[in-house]
Formats: structure tokens, sequence, C-alpha cells
């Protein structure tokens, strides 16, 4: 059993590392970069505002901070999304019949950002917002 | 970028508008100051005695501190004028001519003179129970408040130490006599002294109209470390204000005395404390009270300084827990001094 998922696993990184291979083959790292930064930017651009007000509303909640927090994570996993659905649609855009498979990449990024995004949410639940609140 | 940017050039242009009018009710301060619910900081967290002295307790003392913005945004005002929780106030008086920062570093200065005085105060009730216990205090007239016509107002800070002034008959030390020994010109020498131990003098003018230089200066009692015993050092915090000195008093002391007067519970209140051992009303009672009762406070001091002023912050505190639908028998304990806190405390379980 472990072995056949240990074996999966190898599979599915190397599927993961032939589609990025592709990636890169097709819009090279300049292109990749300019649609991360787009979708950065853009994702940034809708999101701050909703942070700042998010983080104006908290400060006023702060007896319910624990609520404030889960609602700030949870539009951080949001952010999370809709960054790399930027990144995925810039991408597209940039060559409609490239023959990369976006979605699987988008997938796979997605799920990788939004583990980092959990990571941090439970460390300030669990470590940091006991000692600062 | 640019295929993003070409993809939502409509909305863009759309939508800058009302992006930029909502980020101006996110930025734009206004001369409003909200109070709104905060948390309970663990004395413990902030005065650190001397181990050799210090008493096992099994419960906890906490200041109870609550938000106050200065100066809030629209947006704010928005969302706090929806709140049943927090209260606005129109700024008025100094508070109106101070900036943000400067209303920060005046409740700083609040903190610290009121863990000076709570330290002063329960060392002083401590020394009754163990005469080993020394307080030593200094006295020292600190710079309080400024007003607008003051002059050097950059130069100096809120709580630089007044040490003289270069008078009409000599040089005064004592600050009640700088106005009857600033009565010949218009402008004198005052010397000051930084935290830093910088020592600085510059010559302030009286204002034409106010016919007042516009210093405050105010007297306070500070702890002589040289003089006192167990030695306690206070930790950093960014928590300001006075409110704290009640609970602050009543930590040190069940530290200093033998016997657990905390009885294992988690005891929250709110009160600035005098040196005479008197509690002092504080403001943001409905605030103070919502935050201990949602953090789970076994009980709660609160000053009690007169039962017919309508504003006293006991009578205030009963109307909030009637609010909101807090019980107060038991929860809510009115007290006028740290010495009914220790007798509450002490009673408990009798």
């Amino acid at each position: 059993m472990r072995s056949t998922t240990w074996k999966g696993s190898v599979s599915e990184m190397k599927e993961y590392k032939a589609k990025f291979t592709r990636l890169i083959a097709v819009y090279g790292y300049k292109g990749v970069a300019s649609a991360v930064l787009g979708g950065f930017v853009f994702a940034t651009l809708i999101f701050l505002p909703v942070f700042i007000a998010l983080g104006e509303i908290a400060s006023l909640y702060l007896h319910v901070i624990a609520l404030m927090s889960a609602i700030i994570w949870a539009m951080s996993e949001l952010y999370v999304f809709v960054f790399s659905r930027l990144v995925r649609q810039a991408l597209v855009l940039k060559n409609k019949d490239s023959g990369v498979d976006h979605d699987y990449l988008f997938m796979v990024h997605w799920i990788a950002l939004s583990a980092l995004v959990v990571f941090a949410g439970l460390v300030y639940f669990i470590w940091l917002m006991p000692l600062w609140f | 970028m640019n295929e993003l940017t070409n993809q939502y050039w409509g909305a863009i242009k759309l939508l800058a508008i009302p992006y930029l009018l909502f980020l101006f009710l996110l930025f734009y301060p206004i001369q409003y100051s909200v109070t709104a619910p905060g948390g309970l900081t663990d004395v413990d967290l902030l005065i650190e005695i001397d181990e050799e002295w210090v008493q096992p307790i099994s419960g906890s003392f906490s200041t109870t501190y609550v938000i106050a913005i200065p100066r809030m945004t629209f947006f704010q005002f928005i969302v706090g004028y929806f709140s049943p929780q927090a209260d606005i106030y129109q700024l008025a008086g100094d508070n109106l001519n101070y900036s943000n920062e400067e209303i920060i570093q005046i409740s700083y200065l609040d903190k610290a003179t009121s863990v000076q005085a709570s330290v002063i105060v329960a060392y002083q009730a401590a020394k009754l129970v163990n005469p080993e216990i020394e307080i030593g205090v200094i006295e020292k007239v600190l710079v309080f408040g400024k007003a607008t016509y003051l002059s050097h107002y950059q130069d100096i800070a809120f709580g630089d130490e007044f040490v003289s002034m270069q008078g009409d008959n000599g040089l005064v030390t004592q600050f009640e006599q700088i106005g009857p020994n600033s009565a010949l010109t218009n402008a004198y020498d005052f010397t000051f002294l930084r935290e830093d131990g910088t020592q600085y003098t510059v010559t302030l003018t009286k204002d034409p109209t106010q016919n007042r230089f516009g210093l405050t200066l105010k007297r306070y009692y500070l702890v002589d470390m040289e003089q006192t015993t167990p030695a306690f050092v206070e930790k950093p915090s960014l928590i300001g204000g006075p409110s704290g000195g009640l609970l602050q008093a009543l930590f040190i002391y069940s530290k200093l005395v033998p016997g657990d007067i905390t009885k294992g519970l988690n005891i929250a209140g709110t009160g600035t404390i005098e040196y005479n051992g008197n509690a002092g009303y504080i403001g943001g009672v409905k605030q103070k009270i919502i935050t201990a009762y949602y953090r789970g406070a076994d009980l709660f001091f609160i000053p009690y300084l007169d039962a017919n002023y309508a504003y006293d912050n006991y009578v205030e505190a009963l109307r909030v827990c009637e609010e909101l639908g807090i019980e107060p028998d038991g929860w809510l304990i009115p007290v006028s001094s740290l010495q009914d806190a220790i007798d509450y405390l002490e009673g408990l379980g009798e």
C-alpha cells in the first residue's frame, strides 16, 4: 500500500514537472513572470481595500477577534484563489492555443498557495493569537 | 500584465472613481474618536517583582483595555455608528489640537506614571503586613500638556521634567512659584530634563492674548529604585492610559503578602489609583464591561465613588449590565479604594 502511494506520488510529480516544463517552454520565464506579476497586481488591487476595511472593522470588534481573524483568514484564501485564477487567465490570454494544461497547473499552484495560507492561519490561531490577545 | 489590463480596461475605467472614493473613506481621518471593546492584559506580563519576594497566586489579575482611536476614518465612523458596542465622540478640548502621535505619547505617560503610583500604593499597603518591604518615593514635575501657542513646542516633549526657571527674583525650582515669579517680562528661561538624562534650556514667551506660557505641568510621585525593596521591573507594553492603576496595585500587593487572595479567580477590573490608595474614575465603562464579560473574567472591580452622580462608573456599569443582560451580583464589584478591593478578596469564601 505504502509502495503504491509512493509510486503514485512520484508519477504525479513527474506529470507536474512535464506540464510545468511545457509551460516554461511555451511562454518562457519572462512570459510566466509577467502573468504572475499581472495576477498579483490585479488581485492586490481588488483585495487591498477589502483587507484594510476588514482591519478597520476588526479594530472595532476586538472582543470577537477570533471571528474577525477567521473572516480575514477566509478572505486570504479567496485572495489566493483570485490570484491563481488571474495568473491562469493572463497565460491563456497570451496564447490561447498553447497546448499547456492550464487547469491542471492552476489547480496545483492554487492548492500549494492555499496550503501555505492554511499553515499561516494555524500558526496564528494556535500560537500567535493566544500570545497577543 | 498587459493582457489582463486590456481584458479589464472597461471595468477599470468604470470602477476607478468608486474605488478611489472607497479608499478615501478608508484613509481620510475625521475629527471624531471612537471607543470600542478591547481585551484583558494579565498584569503579570507588565510588572515583574524580584522573585525571591514573590508569593505564589493561583488566579490572575487583568487590566481591561479598550480600543480608542483618536481620529478615525470615515469608514470606521460608519462601522462604529452601527456598532452597539462602540461609542463615538467628537474630538474636543486639548485632544483637538494634539496629533494622534501626541495623544498616544500622553497615554503612555499616563500608563508609566500609573504603574509607579500602583507600586507606591501597593508597597505601602504590603509594608503593613511585611515591614521588610521598603518604598522610596521621589517627587517630579513633568510636562503633561502643551498649548498650540507654546513657544518651542517641538523642543519640549511630554514627560520632560521641569528643573527650574530663571524668574524675576532668581531661580525657581517649585513649579507653583512660576506664576508669581514671571510677572515683569514676557520671556523666561526654563530648564528641563529629558528621560535620557539630557538637560536643556529654552526661552519661553508668554502668549500676548492668553498671558500664559502654554505649558501644563503636573506633580508626580515616582519610585526611588535605590530606596525600594524588593526591586521590580516594568516591562514594555503597547497599551497606554492610567485606568489599569487599581488592578496593577492589587496584583503587586497580592504578590508581596502571604496568602493567596485571588482564590484561583481570574480577576479583572478598571480604575485609576491615587497616591492615597483611592480609586479614580475611568472612561469607556460600557466597552470595558463588554470586554471583561466576553473574555470570561470571574469578577470585575469598578470605581464607586458617588452614588448620586449619574456618571459614577459603578452606576453607569449597572445600566450597561442591565442593557446587556449581565447579572451584576457577585460579578460587578464596586470599590472606592485599593483597601476596599483587598477586603473584598480576603472576605471571599468566608
